[in-house]
């Protein structure tokens, strides 16, 4: 069988430990982070495990890529830990403030300057912005097709894959020719343990740091300048909670909470 | 050099703390009724997650991350579950095999290396465990077999043990020949060899950690005699409850005081009095306060005394106060969590009684409280000094004449 090159973009999450301490910051519409521990996203261990499952079954390379400040480092050394061969991090100020495009355009350049991939993984979607857009966006950049909310996948002769992606009521099977990216759901594997052997992987192999410039990107086309949507706002629902005791025969207490609940759309009438 | 935990270590922790989020937290029921079925498959886990390894050199197969990365991530796993423990028994396997060589390394080593090995230092007996020359197990040679009989008890994983290091007496200490110490020699024993017996396994308010052995007529080759050889068994024996076994207690103490830490602090967010969570209450912050001025007390004396060993050099008066220390903060830790869980703490469903049952396990177990303060205080008054900069670790330690 063909080796087959894979490579998964991460992306930092806040900690999911820590999320009582996440909140929106109003002013500059973001979620404030400081001081909260990121972490790999939960989808992106499934995306990485796939490739990782690849490469056990038919050889090749596994590479990590994020964009992101120097401490994005951390989610890198993590993938490594847990099996990746090597791990990129696009790291430039002129990366700051990207839209999903812009991210997609930074990523698909790094992929460009890698040598591409045999297949581009991708969790569905993140774990904080939850758009899951940016897996089809690189897939556009690069001219590869793409197939997201995949739950499973099989190697189909030299070069395709077959995918299993979910619907609301079902799924579809698909045959796809690599390259091509994916972006995977959680059901899809079950991520590995970290073993004491990914500190000796960590030792071994590197984190390669590239700027803007190193990736060839149009810098008009990055960060904030090269982002065609901007967060006009962000709106925290307060939810409050009513409470209302209800006293009498249980017969008739029953039938009141129907109502009730009926009369508040929480049940259906009927 | 200053002492620093590196950043492969702390990684270490990192991947420890995930296996036990994923592979024993769930799982703690089964740990507590001791489900040798699960045991088993952890077990295999473990060893697959390569945590018997951490102290072995890269050249010799392991992983490397020395002392202080042995005890991380010993301290995870019991932070996790304190029976945990029992995983410090594949470091004596390495460390027996090593320390014998020949025979026992060639036959042992591979097996310890795949995860397939346990053993245990057999020296305890009814009488004590530091008054050495009261020991009544002996050794006497026949030709070219050495005979062992006698009785050990109170050993730690000795009925799970594969193989173990038992010191024996080969002479009289009264014996102008033989005197002291130099009566005692150091055998390697199998469970498979005949008049081997596990007589008990001892039941402890902790669980069934512990063992009582029997030694009838055992039969060891020449080549099972642990060198330097005849007469000088306390030095590998020493060198193994030092090393493994006091430093892998204070790691097992740390993860103790990790543990009740982590668990009050999730419980004093959750449970509420008075209409907020109990972590507003003055009381608790000031228990959790404690705590964890303990573990970050307990992780200094422990990780540096690992430290030292890693650089070569000695550490016996900084292991002698870790272990000394970290048993006292472990007692208090868990009696804290139990004061901050209230009726529940007391309850099997939350850990702060399972922490609670497990520390005395450790009093004796690497050597007492009293034994610990006799070490340092006899270096105290000898002018030894706690001097934590590199000039001191580099002649001779935390302590310096």
């Amino acid at each position: 069988m063909k080796p087959i090159n894979s490579v998964v973009c991460i992306k930092p999450v806040p900690d999911q430990r820590f999320w009582d301490k996440v909140s929106l910051d109003k002013k500059t519409k973001t979620l404030r982070r400081t001081g909260i521990p990121i972490a790999l996203g939960p989808l992106d261990k499934n995306a990485l495990e796939e490739a990782l499952r690849i490469r056990e079954a038919s050889g090749g390379k596994v590479t990590a890529i994020s964009m992101g400040p120097p401490g994005t480092e951390e989610i890198l050394e993590w993938a490594i830990v847990l099996g990746a061969d090597e791990a990129v991090l696009l790291t430039d100020r002129a990366f700051a403030g990207a839209d999903t495009w812009a991210t997609a355009y930074a990523l698909a350049w790094g992929i460009k300057k890698l040598g591409g991939a045999d297949v581009v993984f991708f969790g569905n979607e993140s774990l904080d912005g939850s758009t899951g857009q940016v897996g089809p966006q690189v897939a556009e950049f690069l001219d590869m097709p793409h197939v997201t909310h995949v739950n499973k996948l099989d190697l189909v002769g030299e070069d395709a894959l077959r995918a299993r992606f979910h619907i609301e009521h079902g799924f579809i099977d698909v045959e796809v020719k690599r390259p091509v990216v994916i972006a995977v759901e959680k059901t899809i594997n079950e991520p590995r343990c970290p073993t004491l052997w990914g500190t000796i992987w960590l030792r071994e192999r590197k984190i390669i740091r590239w700027s803007a410039d190193d990736v060839g990107a149009d810098k008009a086309k990055i960060g904030l300048p090269g982002s065609p949507t901007q967060v006009s706002d962000v709106i925290t629902i307060e939810l409050k909670r009513k409470s209302e005791i209800l006293s009498g025969e249980p017969s008739d207490v029953a039938r009141l909470l129907v109502q009730k609940l009926q009369a508040d759309s929480a049940l259906p009438k009927g | 050099m200053p002492f620093e935990v590196t950043h492969e270590q702390e990684i270490a922790r990192k991947i420890a703390q995930e296996f036990a989020e994923r592979e024993i937290v769930p799982y703690r029921e089964k740990l507590r009724e001791e489900d040798e079925d699960f045991l088993r498959q952890l077990n295999k886990k473990e060893a697959g997650a390569g945590f018997h390894l951490s102290l072995v050199p890269r050249e010799e197969g392991g992983i490397g991350l020395g002392h202080v990365g042995k005890v991380i991530v010993v301290e995870e796993l019991v932070a996790a579950y304190p029976t945990m423990y029992a995983s410090i028994s594949r470091d004596f396997a390495y460390v027996f095999a090593k320390a014998t060589g020949g025979e026992v390394k060639e036959k042992w080593m591979p097996r310890f290396l795949k995860g397939e090995a346990q053993a245990a230092p057999f020296i305890n007996e009814a009488q004590g465990g530091s008054d050495v020359l009261n020991f009544t197990t002996t050794a006497r040679k026949e030709g070219d077999h050495w005979v062992i009989n006698g009785r050990k008890c109170f050993i730690g994983a000795g009925h799970k043990a594969d193989f173990g290091m038992v010191l024996a007496k080969t002479g009289d200490p009264m014996d102008p020949a033989t005197r002291g110490i130099r009566s005692l020699s150091a055998f390697i024993v199998e469970k498979d060899m005949p008049g081997y017996k596990v007589e008990r396994v001892e039941e402890s308010m902790a669980g069934r950690d512990t063992a009582s052995l029997r030694f009838d007529n055992v039969r060891v080759p020449e080549s099972y005699l642990v060198p330097p050889g005849v007469g000088r068994g306390l030095t590998p024996v020493f060198m193994a409850v030092w090393d493994v076994g006091r430093m892998g207690i204070c790691g097992c103490l740390t993860g103790c005081i990790l543990g009740c830490c982590r668990a009050s602090v999730k419980f004093a967010k959750e449970r509420a009095l008075f209409g907020k969570p109990i972590y507003n209450l003055q009381a608790i912050r000031h228990r959790i306060a404690e705590m964890y001025v303990d573990l970050a007390a307990a992780r200094s004396l422990t990780y540096r005394g690992a430290w030292l060993r890693d650089k070569g050099l000695s550490s016996r008066l900084e292991q002698s106060a870790a272990k000394y220390f970290t048993t006292q903060a472990a007692l208090r830790a868990s009696l804290h969590a139990i004061h901050i869980h209230g009726g529940s703490g007391n309850m099997v469903e939350y850990m702060p009684q399972a922490y609670y049952r497990f520390v005395p396990l450790l009093i004796a177990g690497g050597g007492t409280d009293e034994i610990m303060k006799d070490t340092v205080g006899e270096a105290a008054v000898s002018g030894a000094n706690p001097v934590m900069g590199a000039r001191g670790a580099e002649e001779s330690g935390f302590y310096i004449m």
